[in-house]
């Protein structure tokens, strides 16, 4: 039987093969022999296309009529077997993973049926931050947070952490934008009785066009839309074309979310700062309200993007906690744990450090 | 005929002898009244209680004048109360320090005096620097008991008279006894800790909302200026229409007290009643 899978290895040696942050080619780790990404895109080229073929012929064997009621029909669509072409070994995952590794012999393994055709990611910003790094900005992380359990860190399996190629959707837009203020100039002036407050109150009407350039939309329902947001921005001058060579080493997943459904999000965030700029264009007025806006959108492109990304879930007192990194950038977002008694002590020591002070300033007041 | 000529001039003489006697005593009549009526004012500038508002009875005025004359005497100080009823439009701080300086400043240890101007209704305490070692300000003469200021406010004038007499004696009491001058910071205020301790509660709340806040950096982003082009922005209308003037007018409050100071060492201050 073909293998479903295809593992990127060594020509030189028969080690896996592992595209190292911050450099253009693909390293063997256990040879040295470094690869262009271009070359080991040709070499895997027909590996994967028969890989992709003997999938579709497996798939057949899911089909669940004759499987009897242990499967629903959604689990079972759910579900994707492939074969480690390293070790032979049966790799279950779901039906968005791109790029995984053997949870057997470890070896790195891409599934090419998952970004052929229309879901081949058009560009990619390749890893430039390495696991050391993430552990080290994530350790970094933890620091100054004085609401933080002491136990958290202690087991918090920071070395668990995962690189992941996360599905993006990036918008161009262009916009024509309308809104008009209420703006007011306040002028205050005192005569020996009097404080006189004279507001002037003026219509402002704004127009005008702006484009935008690549507003990122992650594709994966399984990552939460804030994170996704929070480890925005994104240098785009270090995107590249997509080869499959990037995901060598790297969990990666397609998207699951369409690009319609993404594009809302987009579109609020393009009106918003559409109206922002044209408020900035109203100077000289002490206040400034929204009264009406309409934001067309003129048109635009999406390009499909794969980003990376540092993952890493930890439980404490059984509730999840997820922390990411931006795997170009290095910026950390995560939610962290807090502690009761710190969350209660802590204030009231302040308060208790302060109380002496404002009493002093009060009783200067009041004197 | 000579006999008859001294006879006349003799009597010419005790003619002019007697006008000239019985005018001499009109005379130093007049002029004893002018210099008289000159030492009253004189006097009654220089007097403890000076009341040309006319606020106090004679028996209200005779009583403050001899509680003046026992604290005088126990503290060697001199002390004024001068009520008046216009001082043309000069500034009570400047009056009241010219007082002192004048008519109250020859006491062994200071003086001290209190202006009332009942025109435009204001007051003022002036002491001077020999006094200001005993009491450090005028504001403790003046709030070291309310009643001072309620009873100015309230047209008692020979109450607020009597407060004030008063906080003078326990502020110099007070330091004859603990030889340093009553200072109010040192006191126990329950007022002050109640107000400090509220706003010490809303400022740990504020701190632990803070610190929760500050566990998660996780938010989405509602704004796309990352990725704006700023060369693309254009502006294609840009109009100001002017519509109205809203005109609002606040009646300035009138604080029932005024600003303190100092001035040759000493201290002075006051204000509206």
């Amino acid at each position: 039987m073909a293998d479903t899978s295809v593992s990127y290895k060594c020509p030189n040696c028969g080690a896996p093969l592992t595209f190292i942050p911050g450099k253009t080619t693909v390293t063997c780790e256990y040879c040295g022999t470094e690869f262009e990404t271009g070359a080991i895109e040709e070499m895997f080229q027909a590996k994967r296309e028969l890989a992709a073929k003997a999938e579709e012929a497996q798939q057949n064997k899911w089909d669940t009529e004759n499987a009897g009621d242990e499967w629903s029909q959604d689990e079972a669509e759910a579900l994707h077997a492939f074969t480690c072409s390293s070790c032979g070994a049966e790799i279950v995952c779901d039906e968005n993973t791109m790029a995984t590794e053997c949870v057997y012999c470890g070896n790195p393994t891409m599934l090419p049926k998952r970004f052929d055709g229309t879901l081949k990611p058009d560009l990619v910003i390749p890893f430039k931050k390495t696991k050391e790094d993430a552990v080290n900005a994530l350790k970094e992380f933890y620091k100054g947070h004085y609401l933080l359990p002491s136990n958290f860190t202690a087991n918090n399996r920071v070395e668990a952490i995962q690189p992941m190629y996360v599905p993006f959707w990036l918008f161009d837009s262009s916009v024509e934008a309308h809104a008009e203020f209420k703006a007011e100039k306040i002028h205050i002036h005192e005569t020996s009785s009097e404080i006189i407050t004279e507001t002037q109150v003026f219509n402002c009407q704004r127009s005008g066009t702006m484009s935008f350039e690549k507003i990122p939309a992650d594709g994966s329902k399984k990552m939460d839309d804030a994170y996704m947001e929070s480890i925005e921005p994104f240098n785009y001058s270090e995107l590249v074309p997509f080869q499959t060579a990037y995901l060598t080493g790297y969990l990666a997943d397609k998207y699951d979310v369409s690009v319609e459904d993404c594009a809302a999000r987009a579109d609020k965030r393009v009106q918003n700062t559409a109206i922002e700029v044209l408020k900035d264009s109203v100077e000289d007025f002490d206040t400034c309200t929204l009264e009406d806006s309409a934001v067309i959108k003129e048109g635009g492109k999406v390009l499909y993007a794969m980003v990376p990304v540092w993952i890493l879930t930890t439980r404490y007192n059984d509730v999840p906690y997820t922390f990411m990194m931006n795997g170009q950038t290095g910026k950390v977002v995560g939610s962290l744990p807090y502690n009761e008694t710190k969350a209660i002590l802590y204030p009231a020591i302040c308060s208790l450090i302060l109380t002496p002070i404002i009493y002093f300033i009060v009783k200067f007041f009041l004197a | 005929m000579i006999k008859k000529i001294f006879f006349l001039m003799a009597i010419f003489i005790l003619s002019c002898s007697v006008t000239f006697a019985a005018a001499k005593p009109n005379a130093n009549n007049e002029n004893s009244a002018q210099v008289e009526q000159k030492n009253s004012e004189q006097q009654n500038l220089n007097s403890s209680v000076v009341d040309t508002a006319e606020v106090f009875s004679s028996y209200q005025k005779k009583a403050l004048t001899e509680k003046i004359q026992q604290l005088e005497q126990k503290y060697k100080i001199r002390i004024g109360i001068n009520f008046f009823k216009d001082i043309d439009d000069e500034d009570i701080d400047t009056v009241a320090n010219e007082r002192l300086r004048k008519y109250y400043g020859d006491g062994q240890n200071g003086g001290i005096v209190l202006t009332v101007d009942m025109v435009y209704r204001k007051w003022n305490i002036a002491l001077d620097a020999k006094l200001n070692q005993r009491i450090l300000s005028y504001s403790d003469v003046a709030y070291l008991h309310d009643e001072f200021y309620d009873k100015l406010h309230n047209d008692d004038y020979y109450g607020a008279a009597n407060a004030y007499l008063a906080s003078v004696d326990e502020l110099l009491n007070y330091y004859e006894q603990n030889g340093t001058p009553y200072d109010r910071s040192q006191e126990f205020d329950p007022i002050s800790l109640a107000v400090a301790v509220g706003i010490a509660i809303v400022l740990g709340v504020v701190i632990r909302e803070w610190l929760i806040g500050s566990m998660s950096n996780v938010k989405f982003a509602s704004e796309a200026r990352d990725y704006l082009k700023r060369e693309t922005v254009r502006l294609t209308e840009q109009r100001d229409t002017y519509l109205y003037t809203n005109v609002t007018r606040r009646t300035k409050s009138k604080s029932s007290s005024g600003g303190g100071g100092r001035s040759g060492g000493g201290s002075s201050g006051g204000g509206g009643f």
